[in-house]
């Protein structure tokens, strides 16, 4: 605990400037997730700093900032460093100009700074990082909230799986080209997967890997909303080529979807017998990780080849997302490759 | 008879979560008002005096009885509305919460309230869900399933070890917004080496 205390850093800032300190790191940790949803931090690749002056005083390098009364005004960025400062009206000045040393400032203001997806505060002579338990988030204040599952996964197909995002999924790759998965990705997809929801959805809902359905049906994750008799069972599979050696592939394609799908109902099947009155949905998530032309020594791969299943759409028979009141249509996850 | 405290901070809660995420559920308030209790166990006040109990449900999520039958009461004197499992506080529920913050009586928990709420500053509502499962009370109704009382005799002396270890690594905090994130990146470290050992015993 005493390691971690060093890197708490509202105990740096109350130690520093006491309650005014941490008055304005409320403030802060107000502004900070909601200037993130209409900045996302790692497209940025210059600097983010944020600050809050003790007595309210505009600083000097800010004096040809842009006054902004809410974030929906705000101009839109270069790609140089941006600086806000919040004030006591709820306005804050934004500047892409001004040159401001977070150590300097640190004497008179609670400062914060987003850089390469490292996150510090500055108060007084001190300093402290940011711990962000987020494996798939550039910043702990970027992360999401969602009341609706499907649209959790979306997000997680779109932010997380796409460009493999998720620190947790790279594992699920054998280089960093992303052309081959290492053999057995799943329980890594799944690990990632089902940290991605418990951080995500709210509500009264728990997220747990590799749930028991029946005595022969292990699921890979079960969403159980709490005092309601809703639960929602996720299967995955992957598509795509694994391999431990360089000799050997196991290659997974459409009919392995289609398992995977019948897999599901068979599960649901199961899920309406133990528990009759749990009104219960079906996820598929395909992990589709397929690549033109890859043999067991494939170590690069031009777009072509790279993006080759990127618009294929698997064709399920039969189609139990329109058969089924329980089953929802099945999310297929393209994961682009790192293409020459 | 409604529990006053527990009347109190269902629409506490629910005002601060409706002006947060526009809803609130019935999860995230037993939530906050559990860590709310917590915090205020941490500044030396008897669990007794939280002015209600918890159980731990096997989801390991906090409940309490006497917080969930407030809603009906709250919902027939139009101070909030329920929809679907979603709640949210009515114009009139908002000008009667701001009379009973005004209370004396309520000072007190609305400040350990305020601080379980501002966790949302730091994390995510689903990393507070996470990391409160590993709370000694909560932790074993995770791990060995099945609902229990919370606040019992050897969960609150675990309890009091943690909060020991957080007087001992903070020294002197004035607000207390420092241990209970001290407390709950703690907390969040032990969530994640439970996912690990749930990882490793998973199926390949």
């Amino acid at each position: 605990m005493r390691e971690l205390a060093a890197a708490v850093y509202s105990r740096m800032v109350e130690a520093s400037h006491g309650e005014r300190g941490t008055r304005a790191l409320r403030a802060l940790l107000e502004f900070v997730p909601a200037f993130y949803r209409h900045v996302a931090p790692e497209t940025r690749r210059a600097r983010i700093l944020v600050l809050k002056h003790l007595e309210d005083a505009p600083l000097g390098a800010l004096n040809a900032a842009v006054q902004c009364s809410s974030l929906s005004h705000m101009p839109v960025f270069s790609d140089d460093e941006v600086v806000v400062q919040l004030l006591q009206s709820g306005q804050f000045l934004v500047s892409q100009t001004a040159d401001i040393d977070p150590v300097q400032v640190a004497q008179d203001c609670v400062v914060y700074t987003y850089e390469n997806r490292t996150e510090m505060f500055y108060a007084g002579s001190a300093s402290s990082p940011v711990i962000n338990p987020a494996e798939g988030y550039a910043s702990v204040f970027a992360i999401p909230t969602f009341d609706d599952l499907k649209l959790a996964l979306n997000e997680y197909r779109d932010k997380q799986a796409r460009r493999t995002s998720c620190r947790i999924l790279t594992e699920a790759w054998k280089g960093q080209k992303r052309i081959i998965f290492r053999a057995g990705p799943e329980p890594t997809m799944r690990n990632s997967l089902a940290q991605f929801l418990k951080a995500c959805l709210r509500g009264n809902v728990e997220v747990r890997p590799e749930q028991v359905v029946d005595d022969s049906h292990p699921v890979d994750i079960k969403v159980t909303w709490f005092m309601s008799n809703r639960l929602a069972l996720i299967e995955i599979k992957w598509l795509g080529a694994s391999g431990k050696s360089t000799r050997t592939l196991v290659r997974h394609g459409d009919s392995r979807a289609r398992d995977g799908a019948k897999q599901l109902a068979d599960y649901l099947d199961g899920n309406a017998v133990q528990a009759p009155r749990q009104e219960t949905r079906g996820y598929l998530v395909v992990f589709d990780g397929r690549r033109g032309r890859v043999k067991p020594w494939t170590r690069r791969i031009n777009h072509a080849d790279g993006f080759k299943y990127e618009r294929a759409e698997i064709v399920f028979v039969p189609k139990y997302h329109e058969t089924r009141s329980d089953f929802e249509v099945p999310i297929r996850m393209f994961m682009e490759p790192v293409c020459d | 008879m409604a529990n006053a405290s527990a009347s109190f901070d269902f629409l506490f809660i629910t005002g601060k979560l409706c002006a947060r995420f526009g809803t609130a559920t019935f999860g995230e308030i037993h939530l906050f008002s559990y860590l709310g209790c917590l915090l205020s166990l941490f500044r030396g006040q008897p669990a007794a005096d939280w002015g209600y109990s918890f159980a731990g449900l096997d989801s390991g999520s906090p409940f309490s009885a006497e917080l969930q039958a407030a809603c009906p009461d709250l919902e027939l004197a139009g101070l909030i509305l329920g929809e679907a499992g979603s709640i949210a506080i009515t114009p009139e529920g908002e000008k009667e919460l701001e009379f009973l913050s005004g209370l004396q009586h309520f000072g007190p928990r609305k400040s350990y309230l305020t601080t379980a709420l501002e966790s949302l500053l730091s994390f995510p509502v689903g990393m507070v869900r996470n990391a409160l499962s590993m709370e000694p009370g909560l932790r074993p109704a995770l791990k060995v399933g099945g609902s229990r009382p919370l606040l019992e005799e050897t969960a609150l002396g675990q309890l009091h070890e943690h909060f020991e270890a957080l007087h001992s690594a903070l020294g002197e905090c004035h607000d207390l917004l420092v241990p209970s994130s001290l407390w709950l990146t703690y907390l969040l470290e032990l969530a994640k080496e439970h996912d690990a050992d749930v990882m490793r015993h998973s199926k390949t």
